[in-house]
């Protein structure tokens, strides 16, 4: 089935391991060779654009989608078979999926009722995943009766409750409003690394994946795009996708000028030169883009060393409350600068002044363009 | 806000207010006539059961329960309504066992022929029942199967049948899909899903389904015209027999207790079934 490359060493008490995975529906195929190794404890993220085969890949070790080909490893058990039912996974779902006819308590109850264990076992186990979620008090409460960030506590404590190998999250926060969402991100992080349960997250929320994660799976049309901490994954993208995704950029077309031995190149935009780290197999002469994230720009007081500069023309400032978003045009193109509030409240320009914008020539990536 | 409306009510022209009350009156006296026109065959029918004499008339001439007394010790019309509950019982079971699985199957399932499948199962709706009771009794014929309660009971679940799979149809695509994969990521195998989630969350709707079953059977009288034998009449059948023959208050005390059947069941009905557990 994998014939594209040798098996890897598998690491020592890998939760999860995924090889090879392909799915498809008919003559569609939505996920395209996917490998995935998550270490106990570690919370990685699933993050995409939607259909990039993220909620299949995870609804694949769920159980409720059969792979054509590659496997579904839990602690070292081959599970790519087994239904469902007799996993052991804990599932978060997007819409919560609450049994809106049971108790809270009944609710969580409800896997290890499945799972025959004894009555008093259930209430002591039941009684600490409700504490862990701060929902005791509502033991009794049908979930209709509790607001929308309590019935998610509830989901997550009836799929912590069993125990399971790994615990798998659909767009969890994606039905809270904005507050309750970053207040959640926050809490669900501390929680899970507290109970050191392997976790997958899948999401489309770049900044999300960012905050929730040991580890950021960047999934483009069924395959894996980049994936390393997010650090890595915000602040050297490996593609014109990652830079795309994950924070806000700038891409400034243009021609490879000179390619030089340490890394660096220039690129030439507009008839304007800079030079920047390069990112994948570059020529000279071939079309490049150079990419800076928003928030590197500065405004330029006097020219310095090591620093790129762009005489821009002005066209808005917007307030965005902690930061001030600076849209310019640079020959043609856009320039986007996000500056503090502070050094960016006091611009006032007439549209079309002109402005220099700044950046250290290490914030800049060039890669290479397809046309 | 306050300020403004009470400000403004007292230069509100008062040709307005006269066309609102004209309106109300207008709504007033529909309803009141709605109201009539549903009600006024039923009062006529109470109230003419409790004539004391042989004729059947309304305003009735007094009171008297003579005639309930002697419709409840009429072989008659007892055995035909022992033969009514039996049928409506069965008929009811058995458009359940088939309808149930059928509207699960017709929700959450894609599969070829499904749009066929679910007009087969409602067809009994759109075909009159008099064709489908001489079609039964065509092939009951040709069979030589003589008619009996059970075949009886048949032909009665054709016709339960598409109320089941329409109601059972609509409260599964209701349910969302996700909450039965949840409970089958906890461990649930199939069964224990339709037994401990499923069926509990679309309870309202079973209630529903039943009841509808039940008097569409207990109240049927054309399809059972067709597979009546001597022995094996139902109550809406004895009614219409008997009133061939003669037009006492009997037939309309008759007329009353099977009403009441009907009440009694959707009152218990509603009570099973609270108003907000519809909704949910």
């Amino acid at each position: 089935m994998r014939l594209e490359q040798a098996p890897r060493p598998a690491p020592a008490g890998a939760s999860v391991r995924v090889e090879g995975l392909r799915i498809g529906y008919g003559t569609l195929e939505v996920v395209k060779g996917i490998d995935l190794d998550v270490a106990p404890g570690e919370i990685i993220t699933l993050l995409g654009p939607s259909g990039c085969g993220k909620t299949t890949t995870l609804r694949a070790i769920a159980g409720f989608v059969s792979p054509s080909h590659g496997a579904i490893r839990l602690n070292g058990r081959d599970v790519t078979e087994v239904p469902p039912n007799k996993r052991n996974i804990g599932l978060v779902f997007q819409g919560y999926a609450l049994f809106p006819h049971m108790s809270v308590f009944d609710n969580v109850a409800y896997g290890l009722r499945m799972r025959k264990v004894p009555a008093p076992e259930i209430r002591e186990r039941v009684g600490r995943a409700l504490a862990l979620v701060k929902l005791e008090r509502f033991a009794e409460r049908k979930p209709r009766q509790l607001s929308g960030g309590q019935q998610q506590r509830v989901a997550i404590a009836r799929a912590l409750v069993i125990e399971p190998d790994v615990l798998l999250l659909d767009e969890p926060l994606s039905n809270l409003d904005a507050k309750l969402r970053h207040e959640m991100r926050v809490e669900l992080r501390r929680l899970l690394k507290d109970m050191g349960i392997a976790s997958i997250f899948v999401t489309h929320d770049q900044e999300e994946a960012i905050v929730l994660s040991d580890r950021v799976v960047l999934m483009n049309e069924g395959r894996i795009e980049q994936e390393g901490t997010p650090e890595t994954m915000y602040n050297r993208p490996g593609s014109l996708f990652a830079a795309a995704f994950l924070g806000q950029a700038n891409f400034l077309k243009g021609t490879v000028h000179e390619l030089g031995t340490d890394g660096m190149a220039t690129i030439d935009v507009e008839g304007e030169r800079f030079r920047a780290p390069t990112s994948g197999p570059l020529a000279r002469g071939a079309a490049a883009t150079l990419v800076v994230k928003c928030e590197r720009l500065e405004l330029a007081a006097a020219p310095r060393p090591g620093w790129s500069q762009a005489q821009c023309s002005f066209e808005a400032a917007n307030f965005l409350g902690p930061a001030v978003q600076l849209q310019c045009s640079f020959r043609g193109q856009r320039l986007v600068g996000l500056l503090s509030a502070t050094t960016g409240s006091d611009i006032a320009l007439a549209p079309g002044a002109p402005i220099t914008l700044s950046w250290n020539e290490a914030d800049g990536l060039i890669f290479p363009r397809s046309e | 806000m306050t300020d403004s409306a009470t400000a403004s009510t007292p230069t509100m022209p008062r040709r307005t207010t006269r066309r609102f009350d004209l309106a109300r009156t207008a709504l007033f006296a529909y309803v009141v006539l709605f109201l009539l026109f549903i009600l006024a065959p039923l009062i006529v029918v109470i109230g003419s059961s409790f004539e004391p004499r042989e004729l059947l008339r309304f305003p009735p001439q007094g009171l008297s329960l003579r005639w309930y007394h002697q419709a409840l010790n009429s072989d008659l019309f007892v055995g035909a309504a022992w033969n009514s509950l039996i049928i409506a019982v069965l008929a009811t079971l058995g458009a359940l066992l088939l309808g149930v699985p059928a509207a699960y199957g017709l929700a959450r399932f894609d599969f070829r022929g499904r749009e066929a499948v679910s007009g087969l199962l409602n067809s009994p709706l759109l075909v009159p029942e008099l064709v489908m009771g001489l079609a039964l009794l065509q092939i009951l014929a040709g069979l030589h199967i003589a008619s009996s309660l059970v075949t009886l009971t048949f032909g009665h679940i054709l016709i339960c049948l598409p109320y089941v799979v329409r109601t059972i149809h609509s409260a599964v695509l209701g349910v969302d899909r996700s909450i039965e994969e949840a409970a089958a990521n906890l461990g649930a195998a199939r069964w224990r899903i339709y037994l401990t989630i499923l069926l509990p969350i679309i309870r309202p709707a079973l209630y529903a389904a039943i009841l509808f079953s039940f008097l569409m059977s207990f109240d049927n009288a054309v399809l059972s015209l067709f597979l009546v034998s001597a022995r094996t009449s139902t109550l809406p059948i004895s009614v219409y027999n008997y009133v061939q023959y003669s037009l006492d208050p009997a037939i309309a005390a008759v007329s009353t207790l099977l009403m009441a059947v009907s009440v009694v069941a959707l009152f218990t009905a509603s009570r099973l079934v609270p108003l907000d557990r519809i909704k949910q």
